[in-house]
C-alpha cells in the first residue's frame, strides 16, 4: 500500500489516522496501532520540517507492507538526508533543564518501533525504514 | 470540525486548559498560544484537561517540556488530568509521567493545587 502527499503539516493527521487504521486491520491492538501511527507522524514531520526545511510543494511517499511477521513502513523523500545528524541519547531531564522544545521526534520513533533506519534507496531517494513486529507482550505499556 | 480547539477557563487560581482534537506540528500553535496567554496573565497553576485530546505528538510535548521549568521556578506547575489511554501511554513510554503529575480527574487535578491544611 502506498501513500503520496505534499510536504505540508496539514496532511499529518491524515497520515496518522491511515497508519492507525492499517495497523489495527493488520492485527495490532489499539494502543499499539496508536504508537505506530505516532511514529509515522513523527517521521513525516521530520521529513517536512528538516528534510524539506518546511518548504511545501515537495512529495513524500509512504509505503506500508503489513504482510509477514511485521508491519514495515518506509518513508521516501528527496529532501536532505536525515541520517547524518547525530542524535544524542534521550535525556528528558536534560531537555527540560535546557528548555528545549525539540529533540523528541526521533526518540518517539525509536521507542514506538522495533527498528528505525535511515538510508538511501536504489532510486536515489532518501528513506526512513520503520518496523514493528507483530508479537504479543509488548513492553511498551 | 477544526483539528484542535483549546478552551481556557479559570477555576480559582488554577487555569484549566482543555484541548479538543489532536496536538501535532500542524495544530500545536493553538495549544502553545493558550499556554502562553495563561502564563502571560500571571497564572502559574496550569491544569491541562485531556478528556478531549485524541493524541499528542512531540510538538505538543515540546511545548510542555520547554515551559515547565520556568513555571516551576515561579512556584507554579503544569499538571494533566483525564488523559486517554493513548496519551497516557505516550507519557509513560517517554517518561513524561515522571516529569509532570498526571491525575485521574479534573477534580483531583484542582485539589492537587490546594495547600495541605494542617491538623
Amino acid at each position: 500500500m502506498e501513500l503520496r502527499f505534499p510536504s505540508e503539516n496539514r496532511y499529518l493527521h491524515m497520515v496518522h489516522q491511515l497508519t492507525k487504521n492499517l495497523a489495527e486491520a493488520t492485527g495490532f491492538e489499539t494502543v499499539e496501532a496508536e504508537q505506530i501511527a505516532l511514529a509515522v507522524d513523527e517521521a513525516a514531520t521530520n521529513v517536512i520540517e528538516h528534510a524539506y526545511g518546511g518548504e511545501p510543494g515537495h512529495e513524500i511517499e509512504v509505503h506500508f507492507d503489513p504482510e509477514g511477521e511485521s508491519l514495515d513502513i518506509v518513508i521516501f523523500h528527496e529532501g536532505e538526508a536525515l541520517d547524518s545528524v547525530p542524535v544524542p541519547e534521550f535525556d528528558l531531564d536534560k531537555l527540560v533543564a535546557e528548555k528545549r522544545k525539540g529533540g523528541l521526534g526521533l526518540t518517539i520513533m525509536r521507542q514506538m518501533m522495533d527498528k528505525v533506519e535511515h538510508g538511501r534507496a536504489g532510486t536515489g531517494k532518501n528513506m526512513c525504514v520503520m518496523v514493528r513486529y507483530k508479537q504479543k507482550g509488548s513492553d511498551r505499556g | 470540525m477544526p483539528d484542535l480547539t483549546v478552551e481556557s477557563r479559570q477555576v480559582g487560581d488554577v487555569t484549566v486548559i482543555s484541548p479538543r482534537g489532536f496536538i501535532n506540528a500542524h495544530t500545536v500553535r493553538h495549544f502553545e498560544q493558550a499556554l502562553a496567554s495563561a502564563l502571560a496573565e500571571g497564572n502559574q497553576k496550569i491544569l491541562i484537561n485531556g478528556a478531549g485530546l485524541a493524541y499528542i505528538a512531540s510538538a505538543g510535548l515540546g511545548v510542555i517540556m520547554g515551559t515547565i521549568e520556568e513555571v516551576r521556578s515561579r512556584g507554579g506547575d503544569i499538571r494533566l488530568a483525564e488523559l486517554n489511554e493513548t496519551v497516557r501511554n505516550i507519557f509513560e513510554v517517554l517518561g513524561f509521567n515522571h516529569l509532570c503529575r498526571v491525575l485521574s480527574s479534573e477534580r483531583e487535578g484542582l485539589e492537587s493545587y490546594q495547600p495541605i491544611s494542617g491538623g
